[in-house]
């Protein structure tokens, strides 16, 4: 009985998924009304059944099917149900039913009303599944479904240039860093023969069946470069004050509230692979310090409010990834639910902060005092100049994927010089060759 | 060397100053988005005739000149545009076309008709190939052209013989390539001067604010020349370009002088360039130069700010850009093809006219039907469709107030019991015509939100001063709002600022990362509560809210200063605090002989208004524009404090303005969001009229909630079942709602301003479209009211039309857009998402409902006097004569419609002298969600006691 209410969690919204689905492939969309009450209820209802669930206080590994086979491999579904993944649950649950109330009135006689609730279900679907997987298939395939949605968010008004290339640019970054993930699975399959978490009985929390320590590095490190991406830690995050494109409610919920706590949320759930591992555990709290720092110094220079809030997100995200790499688990948790909670609100009024800074002013009874003295105090002239270009500039964050395209481009001419060598050496017939007009458009 | 002197030398350099303000000129005029006060979007074209105009502009801006031939479409289907309409507005062209029995002004109404869309070319490729299109009629050629097309011959004989016809003139198409030159600017500069710009305007959203030394060029300087670690590929050499820029001591004029001529344009080029750059972000360009010549409107402090600056910096990072990477630099040049689109166009309509190729003896026969599809083109076709339009609307206006004026007019027999005043809004139309409807004994007036008091207004817990008048009235006297109570406002104060405390604090910790850290895991998920009831339950938390700071902070007993001694000198700021007796007097003379009211009622009522609303970072477009974009209640206050104060109606009698001894005035403030009323001091009210306010307050209560459930009939996410008192809860709710993009639609649909009696035009339901001007045309002997009437009155009424008309003409031409991704940037404007220019106009939320047509001013005055006042007054008759207004006047005699056209005004000839006559405004408007046409409502009709 438990077990199926459990599975329900993810069954509901993916049941709605195949309704949206349908109606549109069907060229029949929904009216708003219909769409808002179903997406609405079912992810209430995900989220009550969460709650109930956590409620027994039980934890489990449930096994409903198989998946797939490939030769004598079978795949099966795998869900974790221990009160870590119920939590993220129920947060997931209660945060979107929020957001589908709230954007019934915010999308409302918007043309991309539907694409909007179908894509929002999508992503919650995806969440929930990484959430509550048992294995790190399942992970990867909810890891994609909130990747893909992301980046069809940012897109959201794709008639302009500029929410077009700003979820092009998040969608490559988590794909670049999605190797991570894919080769922690390999390893892992490589090494133990299974992805499978297995449920430690004494704290709840759930294990890989690795030995060595070696092992334990090098799929820590993996799993960190797969949330490098998604929780847009340095040196990659340039790309999320660039998702404030969308919709609101959905930067809210994507960059406030969940996607980008999935990677601290992965963490959490390999956490005994970080026990194990000295190095991995190091790195994530030099990775999650540096973020915050980044984070903190570049968002204090950003005069637009939905660009303050998503540099404030990367801070907070920086500094929970550093409390998992020093094994304060339950500190991240409280900390991710009530960072959720106040940034989602925080982006949700973002469009009030007109009106809040005048309030404020009424209530002081004076001009608002100037922030950001001590920097002037602290520092000397000259390097507060340079502290502050630096900031401007992003740091070395905004250059590097510059850099990196540079040095890419570099090599691509040296193979074609190279290649054409060889062409010459046995001597082609044919000078215009497909590499060099490929090259061209890369010049 | 100064520049002066180097000009001397070179005779050719251009005046750079006198540059800037043509340049200046043409960019968005809008404030700080605080500051927003509705103006002509095109007020740079305003030399121009609107027809004119409209093209000039968006040929320069990119933009629409009218609304798109889709939206006629749907008017012509609903009737709102008729062949009649069409018509008239087709100027006459007798000449006989070659092809088909008809002239040219024939052909053109048949094709205004057709609302044929353009097809793409690809589009018509595949009609010629697969859609067979060649093989059958188009299925929408009526029955009689099909005919004659069968006349030719078989169906697809005849077809293809009329395309063959067609294709052998082959006119090219330019097809505009983009300039790869501009795009890499586009690609490279525009997020860095977009951020830079962010920054140096910012009014504090940002923590750590800029170190600004001198102007936007200096400040460019001496950050940008700093080494700051990595910078971005395109960026490198540009430290060593500006160090040098700071070791020669240039300035901007050098800079941007440098710049051009190493991007080798002439002199004679210079004004060009300048304006294609500063076009390029005209959002940012333009508040750059409005700061420059208003600083005040800075919600803060401004900055230091010039656009000759900004353009230096644009140019110098070009420059900058071009030097890095010069290959960049060729440009294409336009492609010509084939125009299958004017082809298949030509195509089609020679099939409606069942023009079959026997109809073209000749191949020239087709070149000429080509030649005159071309010279009708789109635009065209939109002009005249928009001026039939329009032309059907003011017919329909003008024969319905002929019929209300035929079937009788309301007419005052008694003195009323009591009297109101409102703002001349279009949104307060709606309210009161309800007041009139539950009170017969209620009398209403119209005028100008900010009821002739030009004053700086500071309430009592304002930190700054505010201007409540029109923005052509720069004020020179300042009133405050004062406590009667020290000791409670005191501690009010302390507490008031123990939760300001709380609030900066969280504002500060945003980016914070130890503060950030703490508020986050200690306290961050109490923020639950606020998201859940605020997105759940506004209705709820508002009420919370209400009550919780009405016993946390508590309400102070308070008056406007508003008496100073004629001796008292202004004070730092330049302020007179307060108004002399003399000019009370003057205040509240000229109001009420304006207004008209002559016999005075013992209550009389003078009513403000605002709108407050959430998460609306464009709040201000929805106040009074009377008092520029502020709440106007304190105008109203301040009126009746005056017309209360017996000085002033000692002075006003000694001018023959005799106020009754037992007269009151009450002022108060109408929130047009959500439909609430407010009174200022309540407690002064004479006690033999305490009883009477109380019922007048009732009954404004009564036309409050009867506004509110009109108001929601155009709202599409409100049933229209809804009772009255369902209505009133939900816009209550409607404008604490966080979620809500439209709390209120403004002046949307606004579309008429009448000027003159309100006898005339009560009982008239209007729809919520009108201004109501009151004057009284017969104590206005010699025209002198009217004319400083029309004066301030047309330009204004004008100004929020055209904003209107151009924001939903072009919605992100020249709105904003849609307000969904929108990010409040530096407290003075928005931006689309992370990155992008300043969004000027109105968002698409606020305009969606809008139909665009000029304002239909009607004035009550007999034609001759007006054409008097529009000879004198030069202003006024620019903006009539080069049509950026309609005018029509009504005799007040005879009450005869004339319409002012071509200089002189014709007798309006009736199409149908008729008016629906319903009971009251409910009936009419229950279940219905569109335009509605003007109605007589019996109600408001009905005699006072």
């Amino acid at each position: 009985m438990i077990e199926t209410l459990s599975v329900s969690i993810l069954l509901l919204p993916f049941s709605l998924l195949i309704i949206l689905s349908l109606a549109w492939w069907l060229s029949r969309p929904l009216g708003e009304k219909w769409t808002t009450r179903l997406v609405v209820w079912s992810f209430a209802f995900s989220a009550a059944l969460a709650l109930g669930v956590l409620a027994q206080g039980q934890s489990f590994l449930t096994q409903p099917g198989a998946w797939f086979s490939v030769g004598h491999y079978t795949s099966t579904w795998d869900f974790c149900v221990d009160p870590l993944s119920l939590i993220f649950a129920a947060l997931t649950g209660i945060l979107l039913f929020i957001i589908a109330v709230f954007s019934r009135d915010y999308l409302h006689r918007e043309s991309g009303f539907f694409r909007f609730y179908l894509l929002l279900t999508l992503f919650g679907f995806g969440v929930l599944m990484v959430v509550m997987a048992g294995n790190l298939e399942q992970v990867f395939l909810g890891w994609e479904l909130v990747g893909l949605t992301s980046a069809l968010l940012i897109a959201f008004f794709a008639h302009r240039p500029g929410p077009s290339a700003n979820g092009f640019r998040a969608f490559l970054t988590y794909r670049l860093c999605d190797i991570g993930l894919l080769s922690a699975v390999v390893w892992l399959h490589h090494t133990t023969g299974t992805t499978d978490f297995h449920v430690i009985e004494n704290d709840g929390f759930v294990h890989y069946g690795i030995s060595t320590a070696g092992s334990a590095t090098v799929i820590g490190l993996l799993l960190l470069i797969a949330c490098l991406g998604k929780s847009a830690l340095f040196p990659v995050g340039g790309w999320l004050p660039r998702a404030m494109e969308g919709p609101t409610p959905s930067s809210a919920v994507f960059y406030g509230a969940l996607s980008v706590h999935l990677g601290p949320y992965l963490l959490l759930r390999a956490q005994p692979i970080f026990e194990d591992s000295i190095i991995a555990s190091a790195a994530l709290v030099v990775i999650g310090l540096l973020t915050a720092f980044h984070g903190s110094l570049v968002g204090r220079v950003q005069p637009d409010i939905k660009g303050a809030l998503a540099y404030g997100s990367m801070t907070q995200v920086g500094i929970i990834v550093a409390e998992i790499g020093m094994g304060l688990e339950w500190l991240a948790v409280v900390h991710i639910v009530g960072h959720a909670c106040i940034r989602t609100f925080e982006i949700l009024r973002a469009p009030s902060v007109l009106h809040e800074y005048h309030h404020l002013e009424l209530s002081l009874g004076s001009v608002l005092p100037r922030m950001g003295q001590h920097y002037e105090k602290l520092l000397p002239a000259r390097l507060r100049h340079r502290l502050y270009l630096h900031a401007l500039n992003e740091g070395p964050v905004e250059p590097i994927p510059f850099y990196l395209l540079g040095l890419w481009r570099k090599m691509c001419l040296g193979f074609d010089r190279w290649e054409r060598k060889l062409e010459e050496l046995f001597g082609s017939s044919n000078p215009q060759s497909q590499s060099q007009s490929s090259l061209e458009v890369i010049k | 060397m100064s520049i002066a002197a180097k000009r001397l030398a070179n005779e050719q350099v251009p005046d750079l100053d006198s540059l800037m303000d043509h340049v200046g000129h043409l960019l968005p005029s809008q404030a700080p988005i605080r500051r927003f006060v509705h103006h002509n979007t095109l007020h740079a074209f305003e030399h121009l005739s609107f027809e004119e105009a409209v093209l000039e502009a968006a040929k320069l801006f990119d933009t629409e000149p009218f609304p798109a031939e889709s939206f006629f479409k749907k008017q012509w289907e609903d009737n709102r545009i008729t062949v009649e309409d069409l018509d008239f507005v087709l100027p006459e062209d007798a000449e006989q076309l070659s092809t088909g029995d008809w002239t040219r002004r024939e052909f053109r109404l048949f094709r205004l008709q057709q609302f044929l869309p353009a097809a793409a070319p690809a589009r018509v490729k595949y009609e010629l190939t697969e859609g067979g299109c060649l093989e059958r009629i188009h299925p929408a050629v009526s029955e009689e052209a099909r005919k004659s097309l069968l006349e030719c011959g078989d169906e697809s004989q005849t077809l293809k013989a009329l395309w063959e016809g067609f294709s052998q003139e082959l006119p090219p198409e330019r097809v505009p390539q983009s300039d790869s030159k501009k795009k890499l600017v586009a690609q490279n500069v525009h997020p860095l001067l977009i951020r830079f710009c962010g920054v140096y305007l910012d009014q504090g959203i940002a923590y750590w604010p800029i170190i600004r030394e001198g102007g936007f060029y200096r400040t460019f300087l001496s950050l940008f020349s700093q080494s700051s670690g990595p910078v971005l590929p395109w960026m490198k050499g540009l430290k060593e370009r500006l160090q040098c820029q700071i070791n020669e001591r240039w300035n901007a004029e050098k800079a941007l002088e440098q710049a051009l001529r190493q991007l080798g344009y002439p002199p004679e080029q210079w004004e060009q360039a300048c304006l294609d750059r500063a076009l390029a972000l005209r959002g940012w360009a333009g508040m750059i130069y409005q700061l420059e010549q208003r600083p005040d409107l800075a919600p803060i402090a401004a900055p230091p700010c010039r656009l000759i600056d900004y353009l230096a910096v644009y140019f110098q990072l070009e420059a900058h850009l071009d030097t890095r990477y010069p290959q960049a630099n060729r440009k294409n040049f336009p492609r010509h093809e084939q125009n299958l689109s004017l082809l298949y166009e030509a195509f089609l309509l020679a099939q409606f006219a069942g023009l079959g190729p026997n109809s073209f003896s000749q191949a020239q026969d087709y070149k000429d039907f080509l030649n005159e599809v071309v010279a009708f083109h789109e635009v065209e076709r939109r002009r005249y469709l928009f001026l039939a339009f329009e032309h059907h609307y003011v017919v329909s206006v003008l024969d319905s107030l002929q019929g209300h004026h035929e079937q009788g007019e309301y007419h005052r027999s008694k003195a009323p019991r009591f009297q109101s005043v409102f703002c001349i809004d279009d949104r307060e139309e709606s309210l009161r015509r309800h007041l009139e409807e539950v009170s017969p004994e209620m009398e209403t007036f119209g005028y100008a939100g900010f009821y002739n008091v030009p004053m700086a207004y500071q309430s009592l817990d304002d930190v700054h001063s505010r201007p409540l008048c029109p923005v052509a009235i720069q004020p020179r006297h300042l009133v405050r709002e004062v406590t009667i109570d020290e000791e409670t406002a005191g501690k009010r104060a302390g507490r008031m600022k123990g939760l300001g405390l709380v609030g900066q604090t969280a504002r500060a910790q945003r980016t914070g990362m130890l503060g950030g850290f703490f508020m986050n895991s200690l306290v961050g998920f109490l923020a639950g509560i606020p998201l859940v009831g605020k997105t759940l339950f506004p209705g709820l938390s508002r009420e919370l809210a209400h009550t919780l700071e009405h016993t946390l902070v508590g309400q102070v007993p308070t008056r406007l200063a508003i008496e100073r001694s004629p001796e008292a000198p202004p004070n730092e700021d330049g302020y007179f605090e307060g108004f002399t007796v003399d000019e009370m007097t003057d205040i509240v003379a000229g109001a009420m002989k304006t207004m008209g009211a002559v016999e005075l009622a013992p209550l009389f009522i003078v009513v403000g208004h605002g709108s407050s609303s959430l998460n609306n970072p464009h709040e201000a477009a929805y106040n009074c524009g009377a008092a520029s974009g502020g709440l106007g209640g304190p105008n109203a206050r301040a009126f009746s404090a005056m017309a209360n104060h017996p000085e002033v109606r000692k002075g006003l009698a000694e001018r023959g303005y005799h106020i009754p001894e037992q007269t009151w005035f009450v002022g108060g403030y109408h929130n047009t969001c959500d439909d609430t009323m407010d009174y200022y001091d309540v407690d002064l009210i004479p006690e033999h009229l305490v009883e009477e306010f109380e019922d007048a307050k009732a009954l404004l209560y009564k036309a409050c909630v009867l506004d509110a459930h009109e108001r929601c009939r155009r709202f599409e996410n409100v049933p229209t079942t809804h009772t009255p008192e369902q209505a009133y809860q939900h816009v209550l709710a409607r404008a604490e709602n966080l979620a809500q993009t439209r709390p209120e639609y403004g002046h949307c649909t606004n579309s008429l301003c009448l000027v003159g009696r309100r006898d005339r035009s009560r009982g008239v339901f209007l729809d919520r479209r009108a201004f109501l001007v009151s004057y009284n045309p017969e104590i206005d002997d010699d025209g002198e009211i009217l004319a400083a009437l029309l004066q301030s009155v047309g330009p204004v009424g004008a100004g929020i039309n055209l904003e209107y008309l151009f924001s939903a003409v072009d919605r992100s031409g020249y709105g904003s857009g849609t307000k969904l991704p929108h990010n409040v940037t530096g407290l003075i404007g928005v931006m689309d998402g992370y990155s992008s220019d300043l969004r000027t106009g109105l968002t698409s939320q606020m305009i969606e409902i809008h139909e665009p047509m000029r304002l239909l001013n009607i004035v009550e005055a007999e034609p001759e006097r007006i054409l008097k006042i529009l000879e004198e007054k030069e202003g006024l008759r620019a903006l009539v004569d080069r049509g950026w207004i309609l005018l029509a006047a009504q005799s007040p005699k005879n009450g005869d419609f004339w319409v002012y056209r071509k200089g002189k005004f014709e007798a309006h000839e009736p199409r149908n002298a008729w008016i629906e006559t319903v009971d009251t405004s409910v009936a009419h408007y229950t279940g219905k969600r569109g335009h509605l046409p003007c109605a007589q409502v019996r109600a408001g009709l009905r005699e006072a006691r």
